[in-house]
């Protein structure tokens, strides 16, 4: 018989480390493994095998996230690197004919010519200082050439003449938009025409991508510990209907059944812990193996990364704590019919 | 028949919340892992088979990734011309692009082939257009989630051409299918963002006529239909080997991926049921659970003869019509499940519409660990 505060505390830890060796030794483990063992060693591959994919997919992309372009930035980057523009839809008008396109308004004409590679197939006739490039399918559909009047206005009021001064060459979308040396002050997009060392467009696509998988994984995981639950609910039943020996046997020496009670959640979520830790080093195995069976069927398999800690953590956190909140519920049977709820 | 109704009298209700809830959560949350699994392998056949036209062939290039794919117009021109039973061919060029640090898919298409691939009206704006090289359109949907409007610019930046365009809003459409969450532009402005020369497109759409036999088609391409089922999709991916090209049958775009990297289409097939499999796995306890709720009583119709074997057919039997039972539940749950994460990818809300094989074999794989359990329990167990 435990008397006093210290023997109480001893018969809490007598027990719980009675019913926990009881868990390990007994059938009560079966039931525990499939509840513990199998959602912690799922959840443990869908994350780690999207980890594994967003490394092979990184790896595969990393050469054109590397290479020069061309980017718009709303701040000044690099002043070396960067040049002044607005862009613009307006009404053209030249020769009696009115079109559309849209237009370039750049601060420096050579200087965004140099930065952006832009080809000239023709110049010269500009009569004025504003330079005016005209791409070559509006020239060719306008019959525009260097020399040609236009007018270029945005909204009513903002109009501004001149003469075109180049003519352009480039894929469709450049070939039908104008550049024009003038400044801006109206509705359209203003900022800045950079060359930036890497291409982000490739890198926020990769980036995008493996962000959607990795919270469809997460999904997954989460949604794979969630409908173990109940099933952890029914396998700590099915471990304390298993614990009936041992239980006696405390009852017996005399520790208080609210003893036996905690010592049992406390034996409990430590068992869960080490069935979490052992579930994903089955999961990390299982998806190592996975990764060495592509490798006989030609897929090669560059980094193979073991879980990260918060992952491990995560699930460890999760699974011991709903473990704990389980077998406080069930606990409350103990005294009662192991299954009668009383 | 009295034993039958002597058991079932002796079955605690406690026993029907249990099994009921336990399976409904397990199935439901396996309906949609599988589904969203199944979602996304078939994601590029959304976008690229024209939805709620079952009676398309779709050509492509022999890629090793999505939008990627490039093929000539006038080699699948070549290889149509007089064929029967073809209503129209839509060709587009698909890219992937960046605004704003998300990923979304651009469609090039003419205006005559996209009547053809979907209806469509303009709910603001101007109609689609063929020839204005910076316009863009966009569906309602897509306009509320981005805060666009007519009239409004968009920078796109494109990793085929390391390059950005600005485009402008010219028209918001009502438009469903996978054209709703994309950015629908000229075919020429889409080659200019996928990088691609004149002649030049992604995929072609074989659009049949009513009652027409596809297997016209597929021959006009070299390739037999006898590699397909009957409601399969077909996808031919034409491969240039010097002057030569050679055309291959596919059911799916996931399909001609895997092939490319040496996985055949079973892989797929095969990860799934293990998923299947290794997640009900946890039914083996609710039926263990099943036997011990009701042990006592059992135990009693022993004792005065039922013999154990008809008592464990009894749960069986009543787990059978619970997972039954549960099919359109669970299938209803996990679509509003997904739903309510609001998963996307590329743009594209993944839904995860559950097919009849996918809702079969996580019914299928619970009853089987169920019924396991149930079996694997004595009733008169200490």
């Amino acid at each position: 018989m435990y008397t006093g505060r210290g023997g109480a505390l001893r018969s809490l830890i007598g027990a719980a480390a009675t019913l926990f060796i009881g868990i390990f030794r007994g059938g009560a483990l079966a039931a525990l493994l499939i509840a513990v063992v199998v959602p912690s060693a799922t959840a443990t591959v869908l994350l780690l095998g999207v980890e594994m994919l967003y490394i092979q997919g990184s790896a595969a992309t990393e050469p054109y996230v590397e290479r020069p372009s061309l980017v718009y930035s709303e701040a000044l980057l690099d002043r070396a690197r960067c040049v002044e523009v607005a862009v613009e839809s307006a009404a053209v008008k030249s020769g009696g004919e009115v079109f559309e396109a849209l237009v370039f308004l750049v601060g420096d004409f050579g200087r965004y010519a140099e930065l952006s590679g832009l080809r000239i197939a023709s110049s010269g006739g500009g009569r004025g200082s504003t330079a005016i490039s005209v791409g070559w399918l509006l020239a060719r559909g306008h019959g525009l050439e260097p020399g040609s009047p236009i007018t270029i206005c945005f909204g009513r009021h903002r109009c501004f003449s001149g003469y075109v001064t180049h003519v352009h060459r480039g894929d469709s979308y450049l070939g039908s938009a104008i550049i024009a040396a003038v400044p801006w002050q109206g509705a359209g997009v203003s900022g800045y025409l950079c060359r930036a060392g890497g291409n982000p467009a490739m890198e926020s696509i990769v980036g995008s991508l493996g962000a959607s998988t990795a919270a469809m994984m997460r999904l997954l995981a989460l949604s794979t510990l969630l409908a173990y639950v109940p099933v952890q609910y029914l396998a700590l039943g099915r471990a304390l209907a298993m614990l009936g020996a041992e239980i006696g046997v405390l009852r017996s020496v005399g520790v208080p059944i609210r003893a036996i009670r905690i010592g049992f959640a406390a034996a409990s979520a430590a068992a869960c812990l080490l069935l979490t830790l052992y579930g994903v080093s089955i999961g990390a195995l299982l998806t190592h193996l996975s990764a060495w069976l592509l490798r006989l069927l030609g897929v090669v398999i560059v980094e193979k990364p073991l879980p990260q800690p918060h992952v491990i953590a995560s699930l460890a956190v999760l699974l011991t704590a709903a473990a704990l909140a389980e077998s406080l519920a069930v606990s409350r049977r103990i005294g009662g019919s192991p299954w009668g709820g009383s | 028949m009295g034993w039958l109704l002597e058991v079932l009298r002796c079955i605690k209700p406690s026993t029907y919340a249990v099994v009921l809830l336990s399976l409904a959560l397990m199935t439901t949350l396996l309906t949609a892992n599988l589904s969203l699994l199944h979602t996304l392998y078939n994601l590029y056949d959304e976008i690229a088979f024209p939805s709620g036209r079952s009676s398309a062939v779709v050509v492509t290039g022999f890629s090793v990734a999505p939008f990627t794919s490039i093929i000539s117009v006038g080699a699948v021109e070549q290889r149509l011309r007089g064929a029967g039973g073809v209503y129209g061919v839509v060709y587009e060029v698909l890219s992937i692009a960046s605004i704003d640090g998300s990923a979304i898919v651009v469609r090039g298409v003419r205006r005559e082939g996209l009547r053809l691939l979907t209806s469509y009206s303009v709910a603001e704006g101007e109609d689609v257009s063929d020839d204005c090289m910076y316009c863009a359109w966009i569906s309602t949907r897509l306009a509320e989630r981005l805060g666009l409007g007519v009239g409004s610019y968009v920078v796109l930046h494109s990793p085929f051409t390391a390059k950005p365009f600005v485009l402008q809003i010219r028209g918001v459409l009502r438009i469903g299918g996978p054209y709703a969450h994309e950015l629908i532009v000229p075919i020429d402005l889409a080659r200019a963002i996928r990088g691609m020369g004149r002649g030049q497109v992604s995929i072609a759409v074989v659009l049949l006529a009513p009652g027409a036999d596809r297997s016209l088609v597929l021959r006009r391409f070299n390739v037999s239909s006898e590699e397909l089922g009957l409601f399969e999709k077909a996808l031919i991916a034409l491969r240039a080997r010097g002057k030569r090209i050679s055309p291959a049958v596919y059911t799916s775009a996931a399909e001609l991926f895997m092939a490319r990297i040496g996985l055949h289409r079973d892989v797929f097939l095969a990860v799934t049921i293990a998923i299947a499999v290794l997640t009900s796995a946890g039914c083996y306890i609710v039926g263990n659970a099943a036997v011990l709720l009701n042990r006592e009583n059992l135990y009693v119709l022993h004792v005065v003869g039922l013999p154990k074997r008809r008592a464990k057919a009894v749960l069986a039997l009543l787990v059978l019509v619970a997972v039954l039972a549960l099919l359109p539940v669970a299938t209803q749950l996990s679509k509003h499940l997904l739903s309510a994460a609001g998963l996307r990818i590329l743009g594209y809300p993944l839904t995860g519409d559950v097919d009849m094989f996918t809702a079969l074999a996580v019914l299928a794989s619970a009853y089987l660990f169920t019924a396991m359990g149930i079996c694997a329990v004595d009733i008169d167990e200490g």
